[in-house]
């Protein structure tokens, strides 16, 4: 019995660090295993086909080894393992299709178990299969992906050309009555040729009727004025949205905000960053996630997460920060930020920061995570703001930005005067299931302890 | 030090040949070496296997940082991916017939044989020839998108006078043509008739991503194509893995060589001038890695036997409902195969009962475990199977053979 828990926690935490959500089992009769389930190998992949397995029931594996090709929308590609165990079982057969993302695969036990026993497993054993993605065209991903629920405002989609008008065209409509030199012409032009008025024979929409209609826009007949326009919904606003959703609907949020004195803070970057001859450039942001983690140590329950039937308490201190990319909001992992510098944390968010641009971020970078940060700080307009929670996360800080406040201050003389401050409002969103008010709000007292006296980071 | 292609052609030289495949010998210094970013390689050898496997040894060999792009045309062959079911995807009677016997010794195929190839990449089955150039780009997983080189071919084909060219949802290459007769607006076509000119596939490793595509220029073959790639056995056939998505197709019109010097452009344009740029012909084949991939695209095991689980029944069942047509007489025939190996082979007469038994595992049918692309005449196959059916086993191994393509002596792969 206590062989098992050991053995549990010790490979558990492995695990954990990869983000793989795998947990050893104990289920049934069957030994102690992990339920190998369908990688996201991308942040848009939402199901892919078994390709041919390149381990079979008895192989070990070992980190880096390839267990089985998968393909996916026409690209062959291999699964590697990052971890070592025995394959056990194998769930999938090689060719089946659609194997929706977070499905189990294949069953993984440590070295030494007898895998004879698991030829009955099947894939219901595991747990069943993930829910199918909604569109099979759509590249969206639910249960992997993690965009920064806070509210920041998407990038304006271009302006199409065209309208709808809204009603249903009959099927007979849905022919331009023009010809084809005119639909090329008014495809060239960016307008809809139905929108043109056709002088030829039964209202036939000629070439000349097109060259009219480009060359007068403000005519009727021509230039569609649209007083609105339906935008498709891509992969990644459908999955924020959805996860946003999730967040406010089954979290019961609270906030607490609190103004922070960022002078000393802002003095000591400066300091820093002068000595630092190009090597590296801190941010406040930096500052703040190792604060984040710092104040953690003393109010652990905000680093902790809400998993139904146990709040799961986090031993280490991984920050997902909120990063605006062209096409949404996503939140790369700065992982063990208790153990790491600030030149560390600074340079593992810059080269975050950059992969999740070129939508290059690999599914560990961006599952997981105990805590978030969302940083309107470079927005002057943005004084405080409440974030919403990044499930299953209990905690987000939103960071408002720096404003100079005056002050009581003694001066020489002894009479009152005032001096200027700089200050940033920090408001903390708490899920009341983990964290009770008065946690949050002691929270918030060490964070803003530990920020107003930077040199207490060292601490 | 520009070494365009019109430019070499232009002084009168020919584009130089890999010396020995130089990249790839002991002395490798400018492909290995890491200062080598953009990499042109122009084949001239028409051999599939030859031009996969080198593509395949390009991407396994080429430094992490570079950026190789590849040309290479093929003599007439079917090309299925990598997850796909020959037996489903190509009528491999038709193949069959069109490839003659070839006797020992001889070192090319006769002019009507059509190879099929099984490539590493996925997506679905197509056809190359020579009026067919296909185009390869490797480069570094953080620069991998789907789209980026076929809109560098689309745009090498625009400034060859292919206005209609652009790249579609499914990251193929397809041209808008206006046509003479009424037009109908379907699949945001513009209204105009839209056909395909080049697939899409790719293989991504953890440190390279592949992207290749064919380009139809001017094959004379397109209206065989389609006889080519509908299988007789489709109706019986309940397959895993990956299904090809037809397309109508269309030649661009323009020249090989053209297109190719048209390519290498592009590439040039968005990589700057190529610090490799050189032939290779029939003689890469001698090269280490490039031996042994021709080796496995070979094998019938990796051609035939890569193949994932499939069932074949003469009836309808519970997993695959669909109605038959008919047969050429009172038979049901049916079977599993996985990786090419037979299983549950059932064969039995028709009017023996209302519903066929499956054979259990503790009985044994004469040709499970046998690998069916080992069959070379079903009519022998099936008369190792007695009693009442056995009389038609001449019909139903006729019948069999021309869904498989086989019953006649096979030509030898080399």
């Amino acid at each position: 019995m206590i062989s098992t828990v050991l053995r549990r926690g010790a490979l558990s935490q492995g695990l954990l660090r990869n983000g793989l959500y795998q947990t050893i089992r104990l289920y049934a009769s069957y030994p102690p295993h992990t339920v190998i389930k369908m990688p996201a190998l991308s942040p848009t992949m939402t199901a892919g086909g078994i390709g041919a397995w390149q381990k079979k029931p008895g192989d070990t594996i070992a980190p880096g080894e390839v267990l089985v090709e998968i393909e996916t929308d026409k690209a062959q590609m291999d699964f590697e393992f990052q971890e070592e165990g025995v394959v056990a079982k194998l769930l999938k057969e090689t060719g089946e299709k659609d194997v929706p993302v977070g499905s189990p695969i294949a069953v993984l036990v440590e070295e030494g178990t007898d895998v004879s026993s698991f030829e009955g497993f099947t894939a219901a054993d595991a747990g069943g299969d993930a829910p199918k993605p909604a569109a099979k065209e759509e590249k969206t991903e639910f249960s992997s992906s993690q965009p920064a629920p806070a509210p920041t405002p998407a990038p304006e989609p271009e302006p199409a050309s065209q309208s709808t008008g809204g009603l249903l065209e009959p099927s007979l409509d849905r022919h331009p009555n023009a010809t084809p030199a005119a639909i090329r012409l008014a495809r060239e032009n960016g307008i809809k040729v139905d929108d043109v008025q056709g002088t030829g024979k039964g209202g036939k929409i000629t070439e000349e009727d097109v060259k009219k209609a480009v060359a007068s826009p403000a005519t009727a007949a021509s230039a569609p004025g649209a007083t609105y326009e339906d935008v498709p919904i891509s992969g990644m606003r459908k999955v924020i949205a959805s996860r946003l959703q999730e967040s406010v609907q089954n979290s019961p949020h609270f906030f607490v905000t609190s103004s922070i004195s960022v002078s000393k803070l802002l003095k000591l970057r400066a300091a820093l960053n002068a000595a630092s001859e190009g090597s590296y450039k801190l941010s406040v942001n930096d500052f703040l996630i190792k604060a984040i983690a710092v104040a953690s140590r003393k109010v652990p329950q905000v680093n902790a997460s809400w998993r139904g039937d146990v709040i799961r308490q986090h031993k280490t201190v991984d920050v997902s920060v909120a990063v605006a990319t062209p096409t949404g909001l996503i939140t790369p992992i700065v992982t063990g930020v208790e153990a790491r510098g600030l030149e560390s944390i600074s340079a593992q968010v810059k080269a975050l920061a950059a992969l999740a641009r070129d939508n290059k971020l690999k599914p560990e970078q961006y599952q997981g995570g105990s805590i978030s940060i969302s940083n309107m700080g470079m927005n002057p307009a943005v004084d405080h703001f409440s974030a919403i929670i990044n499930p299953p996360q209990s905690t987000i800080l939103a960071i408002g930005s720096t404003k100079k406040v005056a002050v009581p201050a003694e001066n020489d003389d002894g009479s009152t005067g005032v001096e200027w401050d700089d200050q940033i409002k920090i408001t903390g969103s708490f899920d009341h299931r983990v964290v009770d008010g008065a946690v949050g709000a002691e929270y918030l007292k060490e964070l803003k302890k530990v920020l107003e006296n930077p040199l207490q980071l060292l601490l | 030090m520009l070494l365009s292609p019109s430019r070499l052609r232009g002084l009168g030289s020919r584009v130089p040949p890999c010396s020995s495949f130089r990249p790839f010998t002991a002395a490798a210094a400018a492909a290995a070496s890491p200062t080598s970013k953009p990499q042109v390689y122009l084949s001239r050898s028409r051999n599939p296997y030859l031009n996969l496997s080198v593509e395949h040894h390009l991407l396994q060999t080429t430094p992490p940082d570079s950026t190789v792009l590849f040309l290479y045309t093929n003599r007439p062959c079917v090309v299925i991916g990598r997850n796909q079911n020959p037996w489903l995807e190509v009528n491999l009677p038709l193949l069959s017939s069109l490839t003659a016997r070839t006797k020992p010794g001889d070192h090319e195929p006769a002019p009507t044989t059509i190879d099929l190839v099984r490539r590493r990449s996925g997506g679905g089955t197509v056809f190359h020839d020579p009026g067919n150039v296909n185009y390869s780009v490797i480069c570094p997983p953080e620069s991998f998108d789907r789209d980026k080189h076929a809109e560098m071919v689309v745009r090498a084909l625009r400034g060859l006078g292919v206005p209609g060219a652009r790249v579609n949802a499914r990251h193929d290459i397809v041209v808008d043509v206006d046509v003479d007769v009424d037009v109908s607006e379907s699949d945001g076509n513009h209204g105009a008739n839209t056909f395909k000119i080049s697939g899409s596939a790719y293989k991504l490793t953890r440190l390279r991503s592949l992207h290749h595509g064919t380009c139809l220029l001017s094959s004379p073959n397109l209206g065989s194509i389609g006889p080519l790639l509908r299988s007789p056995a489709e109706p019986f056939i309940k397959a895993r893995g990956v299904e090809s998505v037809r397309s109508p197709v269309r030649n661009v019109g323009v020249g090989n060589g053209e297109f190719e010097d048209a390519v290498v452009a592009e590439f040039a344009k968005m990589y700057g001038d190529p610090d490799v740029f050189c032939e290779v012909g029939d003689e890469a084949g001698a090269v280490d890695g490039v031996e042994k991939g021709m080796k496995e695209l070979l094998s019938r095991d990796w051609i035939y036997g890569q193949t994932p689980l499939f069932s074949f029944s003469t009836y309808p069942t519970e997993d695959d409902p669909r109605e038959r047509p008919s047969l050429p007489s009172d038979f049901h025939l049916s079977f599993e195969a996985r990786h090419g190996q037979l299983s549950k082979f059932t064969f039995v007469n028709a009017s023996s009962a209302g519903h066929v038994d499956i054979p259990s595992s503790s009985s044994s049918s004469p040709l499970d475990g046998s690998r069916i692309y080992d069959v070379e005449d079903w009519t022998d196959a099936l008369r190792s199977y007695g009693g009442t059916v056995n009389s038609q086993a001449e019909t139903a191994g006729r019948w069999l053979n021309g869904l498989f393509g086989t019953g006649h002596a096979k030509t030898q792969l080399r």
